[in-house]
């Protein structure tokens, strides 16, 4: 982009938001249902965020951390107990109205569709309640039929559609409008991978042709590692981690995957640091320190005449992320 | 993009409500024998209080100073009143909605949250409405009026709907941030609008007070009738249209207050 | 045979430990339930006393005021034992599939549903009924000789076994229907009004009084509210007539659920 940098879409500052929860005794007795206690837990401890636009941002976190929460109070669904948030320059709460011509929602435990008649007829709702003129609609529509593999299928009643057709038609309805910023929570979880795959090339193509902002909440590794440039990671209500996958890396010591096939058992290489993983007598997976990947033991290890097959690779996220999650860091640094 | 629209005009409102009424019945529509047939059932509830007031002017002389089609009118109004009321709110299905985080979608719309409330009533009430502007109807014809008393009528039912309806929208928030469950409002409701059904004068001045301004029933019943029929004059046809738009406004507000008592599907 | 029947109580007994709580778990609710089906009929208490003073007569057909009142508190009493969720449960059971987890219960589909619906009658019967059934005799200063309370019993039994019946026999029409709403309106609306929810049956005209004597709904209100406040009881005759309906429905309900049950589990949820 040219000029001077553009504001961010999304100013976060200080965002607090405590719930009341009733829990009820569970114990045997005909009577445990009638008691009922209450327990307050603080969903959001002072989040502090900045997007810009164009970001494609990953929001993780275990069930609880409050990702779900952070996405419904910068959409005005919520209202914080304190702090500030500010999406496209306008307060979430305040101006909701407003917000809601420029952003998208998709919640992947709540549709927009109507049960009982074809998914067009909600696109034609949401085209009429955004002011969509007749053809810019039909250009658009024919778009998103085609990206996301919709022939054939929009025009079926929901109810006889598959789990993974009624998500993607949710999320033509909720982006037919085009925003400027579009928030996802958990859009892919329980869709089979085709329409998986449908949903992330439509983000990648709307974010590059048309320079949306998009915040993807969610557990699916591969949405994490396909779409999101940037990741926040979010942890009993606070952001523990903002940057890309390679800094989250760094936190564990920036560390190598090597994995060995032999013909004949292998004594793992003296190498500084390194961490078997899996020993049997033709394989052997170890992790090293990414500093020690042309270290001489290794190169003379991986020349043996009896390696058959190896590779070097960065670890996957899935296992990265189980460590912070168990916090097993080495010289980690908590950030932001 | 929508930037030519008067965001909170009336007119885009109107617009917005009636393209949700559009596919509400489009979907109700969609399996018409048994739409149609539970739309005629509903319409039968109405005549319950029809048979009641007819066997007891036929085995008694009935309430004093209320004749029987007054009567009959007091009935058909409640029955249109509560009617259109659920039409427009049911605390029952809002509170479960809220319950669920079945909200959030719609707090998304670039529309009033006030709206969606209103939009997401019972479509099927609309038949015992219906049977309810019958029973009205035909009271009518047997009852003498001139243009004014209609005129106050409707003016009176028009606000006494409105209170009725912002009172229904504030109780189902009111019963979601106490008990996160309504499933007992129904029969609640059901026993008031039974109440407003005969004339507020038979409970004495306590029952009059309680379904005036507590349980505002009577606003959208009694009242209309009685100005109708000479019962009440028009000062207090005056005061009761302040009254009724004070309500309607303090509910209104307090509507967007207790909206931040919302917590999707979490507590 | 010994373990059989004490494995069977035991069986049932959690059943109805479970119904209990899931009624019981929303605590506010439930006490809010009990309070709207004591606080019904207070309407007609000012309605009635309103109406025997306008017409300065102290009996209107075989009822003095307080005659009328206790007949409307007894409606109350008497419909904690009707209109179960039975229906709507079967419907869930045959469109989502959840037949298939019950038939692989150690319990007869027919017994596991008509059991549960029959223990929640008995909860509300327990909670509320008992305490309504003592505060109406001694308010209504009603006498209850053996005699009748064993009528009223009986007629209560054929009411709740009608009610019950009627119950199933529209959750089998549930797998012919697309939602069964319209029919169980139809069926509340109708058994009320011809049962003698809205007024006592022996108030209506002659001509429309005929009828309704023998239809089956005067049991789910009139008669056993006649047998219990002793005003305007019916004649033996009429349980025969209700021994027939239930009969009548029985053969229906095996009829129906035979086809239901075909149906149901040849084409899965």
């Amino acid at each position: 982009m040219e000029g001077k940098p553009a504001e961010p879409v999304i100013i976060a500052e200080g965002i607090r938001k405590r719930f009341k929860s009733y829990e009820k005794s569970h114990s045997k007795g005909f009577l445990s249902s009638l008691r009922r206690d209450y327990k307050s837990i603080d969903a959001l401890k002072g989040i502090n965020l900045r997007v810009n636009a164009g970001d494609m941002i990953a929001l993780l976190g275990k069930n609880g951390s409050g990702k779900s929460t952070m996405i419904k109070i910068l959409t005005g669904v919520l209202h914080p107990d304190s702090g500030k948030a500010l999406v496209l320059g306008l307060d979430p709460w305040k101006d909701r109205i407003k917000l809601a011509m420029r952003i998208g929602v998709v919640f992947g435990a709540h549709d927009q569709l109507y049960w009982n008649i074809p998914a067009l007829d909600t696109f034609e709702f949401r085209r009429e309640l955004y002011g969509i003129g007749p053809s810019e609609y039909h250009k658009r529509l024919e778009y998103f039929v085609r990206i996301l593999n919709l022939k054939g299928v929009y025009k079926r009643p929901v109810r006889e559609l598959s789990l993974g057709e009624r998500m993607k038609c949710n999320f033509v309805a909720s982006i037919l409008h085009l925003p400027e910023v579009v928030f996802l929570d958990e859009p892919t979880i329980g869709v089979d991978l085709p329409s998986s795959f449908a949903l992330r090339d439509a983000l990648m193509d709307m974010n590059r042709r048309y320079g949306t902002t998009f915040i993807i909440a969610t557990h699916v590794i591969d949405d994490v590692k396909i779409l999101a440039r940037n990741m926040l990671i979010i942890d009993r209500g606070r952001i523990v981690y903002s940057g890309d996958s390679k800094g989250i890396s760094h936190m564990f010591g920036d560390m190598r995957e090597v994995v060995v096939y032999s013909r004949a058992r292998l004594e793992a290489p003296r190498v500084k640091g390194i961490n078997i993983i899996e020993h049997t007598d033709d394989y052997i997976k170890f992790e090293i320190p990414g500093r020690m990947v042309t270290d001489r033991y290794l190169s003379a290890f991986l020349s043996s005449k009896k390696v058959v097959d190896f590779s070097v690779s960065e670890p996957e996220l899935s296992n990265v992320l189980h460590k912070f999650y168990t916090n097993k860091t080495r010289g980690a640094s908590s950030a932001i | 993009m929508g930037e030519k629209y008067n965001l909170d005009g009336i007119a885009r409102n109107v617009h917005i409500f009636a393209l949700m009424q559009r596919y509400m019945w489009k979907e109700v529509m969609v399996y018409r024998a048994s739409a149609l047939f539970l739309l005629f059932a509903v319409a039968l509830g109405p005549l319950i209080n029809f048979t009641f007031i007819t066997i007891i002017y036929t085995v008694s002389s009935g309430i004093a100073g209320w004749s029987y089609y007054q009567l009959l009118l007091l009935g058909g109004v409640s029955s249109t009143a509560v009617s259109l009321m659920y039409y427009f709110v049911q605390p029952w299905g809002l509170t479960n909605l809220m319950k669920e985080g079945g909200l959030d979608i719609y707090l998304t719309r670039p529309y009033s949250p006030y709206l969606t409330v209103l939009a997401l009533g019972n479509p099927y009430s609309l038949s015992s409405a219906g049977t309810g502007i019958i029973i009205i109807i035909y009271s009518m014809i047997h009852l003498s009026m001139t243009a004014l008393q209609a005129a106050e009528f409707i003016v009176m039912l028009a606000l006494g709907l409105a209170v009725l309806i912002t009172f229904m929208v504030i109780f189902s928030l009111g019963v979601y941030k106490l008990m996160r469950s309504a499933n007992w409002t129904h029969s609640l409701i059901n026993i008031f609008s039974e109440f407003a059904s005969y004339p507020l004068t038979i409970y004495g001045v306590m029952g009059i007070f309680v379904l005036s301004f507590i349980i505002p029933v009577g606003i959208a019943t009694y009242y209309p009738v009685a100005i109708f029929s000479g019962k009440l004059g028009i000062s207090t046809l005056a005061g009761m249209a302040a009254i009724s738009i004070a309500f309607i406004y303090i509910f209104k507000r307090l509507f967007y207050k207790e909206l931040k008592n919302y917590t999707s599907a979490h507590g | 045979m010994q373990y059989s029947l004490r494995r069977g109580v035991l069986k049932y007994l959690a059943l109805f430990k479970l119904d209990f709580k899931n009624e019981a778990s929303y605590r506010l609710d439930l006490t809010l339930s009990i309070v709207t089906k004591i606080a019904g009929p207070l309407v007609m208490v000012f309605v009635w006393s309103v109406v025997f003073l306008s017409s300065h007569v102290s009996s209107i057909g075989a009822y003095s005021l307080d005659g009328m009142i206790a007949y409307f508190f007894s409606i109350s009493l008497v419909e904690l034992m009707l209109y179960t969720n039975l229906p709507y449960i079967m419907e869930f059971d045959f469109k989502r599939g959840r037949i298939a987890a019950n038939l692989t219960m150690p319990m007869s589909y027919i017994g596991l549903r008509i059991v549960s619906a029959l223990f929640s009658t008995l909860i509300w019967v327990v909670l509320v009924g008992l305490p309504l059934f003592v505060i109406i005799v001694f308010a209504f200063h009603i006498t209850l000789t053996l005699q009748r309370l064993a009528l009223f019993a009986a007629s209560m039994l054929i009411g709740l076994l009608i009610s019950l019946l009627l119950d199933f026999i529209i959750g089998c029409m549930s797998v012919f229907t697309n939602d069964i709403n319209g029919i169980t309106a139809f069926y509340e609306i109708g058994s009320g009004l011809l049962g003698g929810a809205i007024i006592p049956l022996s108030l209506f005209p002659q001509y429309l009084g005929k009828i309704m004597y023998v239809l089956p709904f005067q049991f789910m209100f009139y008669v056993p509210i006649s047998e219990f406040t002793g005003v305007g009881a019916v004649g033996v005759q009429s349980f025969w007539i209700g021994i027939a309906w239930l009969a009548a429905f029985v053969a229906i309900g095996y009829v129906l659920w035979k086809f239901a049950f075909k149906r149901a589990t040849s084409v899965g949820g």
